[in-house]
């Protein structure tokens, strides 16, 4: 992460658990569009991925301290805990979310136009989606299924019918390759 | 878990895709002082790249209200470590020192106060919280027990049923003033048996005790423990059938959890002819 970019969202951070409660909402505005993509995502329903959301940004609230700039921007901080929001939201709603899910996947809500996406957000997510559909169908598919339905590497096995074995090196390859891609875009930034 | 383990399991980690165990097992790895061969950096970079697959979604505006929702809900921050007390310079003057002192002391008052209250509400809501799980808990238990009785109920009119069944009467025995009365339903075919009792008095420190009467011996059949309406039906393990037909069913009134062989006189009986 580039220094200057860190440094802000430490100030923004800061200001939060000063208890600026503007700060969070300048927070809010530049990450919950991708935050609420990825609770839609994960939980196929408005309802659910809104309330995951308001939980999402309750925690970082609380939890505002605890922000790790080396593992990545603030918006990827609040993407993870919005997923993990989502995932704990779709086991506790059993099987029924994961067919709700696999609907969901199937016809992605992300097509819907994202009005407030800046033209540089835009290609760069256009290049992640590129890099992502690039990886051999089996790899991303394991990805997908552990990023976006929570599943371990042993529900990924027995859901594809795939050895472990197999399923945790596609896992790997896949990841590898998106690190990569992370290096290069590091690379041109 | 060595290092290198560690890092081949490391994507899966930051996807969150291992088994609780594999997970612990991680986990272990990082908290321990190490050295490490590179494990945190490659941690972080894990988790960077998972997120890539979250910035690979098109964002998407949720309800304009939702804003609102999080801005009601916001509580107060948790307040701030406070930074250590530093030394008061020698160049102060005294009044100065006395203030700080003062003001030192009404903070960490406040603080203390706000924090005990915070425990005293903290301790409300858990002895709340403890309070309603004994209830729940008390509420399963009676439940449970009226299910078990309903499951018995259920044995003894099947049992009642059966062609072979007899019922035999008990009752007071020779100079028993007691009220109480009773049935064995006894199948000798099947070798099982339930014994009814109606009349028990409550008991303070002592216990109803159903005995099989069989060549002069008294074998201990359990503890009849009556109901608010003074019933007890239980079930005699099938075992003590087994090894011969019983002469008779007795009941005697026995210290508290019952005895090995009858310390007082039967008050019910009854004769299985």
């Amino acid at each position: 992460m580039e220094g200057a970019a860190a440094a802000a969202d430490r100030e923004q951070l800061d200001r939060v658990i000063r208890g600026d409660s503007s700060a969070l909402r300048a927070i809010y505005d530049r990450c919950s569009g991708r935050a609420f993509a990825i609770a839609l995502k994960v939980l196929g329903t408005r309802p659910d991925a809104e309330e995951v959301l308001q939980e999402t940004f309750l925690e970082i609230w609380k939890r505002a301290r605890e922000y790790d700039p080396r593992r990545g921007g603030i918006e990827g901080w609040v993407v993870t805990i919005a997923r993990s929001r989502s995932i704990d939201r779709l086991r506790a709603r059993g099987a029924a979310a994961a067919h709700l899910s696999n609907v969901s996947a199937a016809n992605p809500i992300s097509d819907a136009a994202p009005p407030l996406e800046a033209a540089e957000q835009r290609q760069n997510r256009e290049r992640i989606h590129a890099a992502l559909q690039s990886l051999p169908a089996e790899q991303r598919t394991v990805l997908e299924l552990a990023y976006f339905e929570g599943l371990s590497q042993r529900e990924i096995a027995e859901r594809t019918g795939d050895p472990l074995g197999t399923v945790k090196t596609r896992v790997r390859l896949g990841m590898e390759k998106m690190a990569l891609m992370l290096g290069e875009r590091e690379g041109l930034s | 878990m060595n290092c290198s383990a560690f890092k081949e399991n490391v994507w899966a980690y930051a996807l969150d895709a291992l088994d609780p165990a594999e997970r612990a097992e991680c986990d272990r790895h990082l908290a321990d002082g190490g050295p490490h061969e590179g494990c945190p950096a490659a941690l972080n970079r894990a988790i960077e790249a998972a997120g890539l697959l979250g910035s690979s979604v098109a964002p998407i505006q949720p309800s304009p209200g939702v804003w609102g929702k999080i801005e009601a809900r916001l509580d107060p921050p948790p307040s701030r470590a406070r930074e250590p007390a530093r030394q008061p310079r020698r160049s102060w003057f005294p009044w100065a020192v006395a203030m700080a002192a003062a003001t030192a002391c009404a903070i960490a008052i406040v603080i203390g106060m706000s924090y005990r209250s915070e425990l005293r509400a903290k301790n409300a809501q858990l002895a709340q919280a403890s309070a309603a799980a004994a209830e729940r808990a008390q509420c399963l238990q009676e439940l449970e027990a009226m299910r078990r009785n309903v499951d018995v109920q259920k044995q003894a009119l099947a049992l009642l049923e059966l062609p072979s069944t007899k019922v035999v009467p008990l009752g007071p025995s020779a100079g028993s003033q007691t009220a109480s009365r009773g049935s064995a339903i006894f199948n000798p075919e099947q070798q099982r048996a339930m014994v009814l009792v109606s009349a028990l008095a409550p008991t303070v420190g002592k216990d109803y005790e159903l005995w099989i009467i069989r060549g002069g011996d008294a074998i201990n059949a359990g503890l009849l423990r009556p109901g608010p309406d003074g019933r007890s039906l239980v079930a005699v393990d099938p075992k003590l059938l087994q090894a011969g037909r019983p002469e008779k069913f007795a009941v005697t009134l026995e210290p508290a959890g019952g005895s090995e062989k009858p310390t007082t006189t039967p008050f019910l009986i009854g004769d299985v002819t």
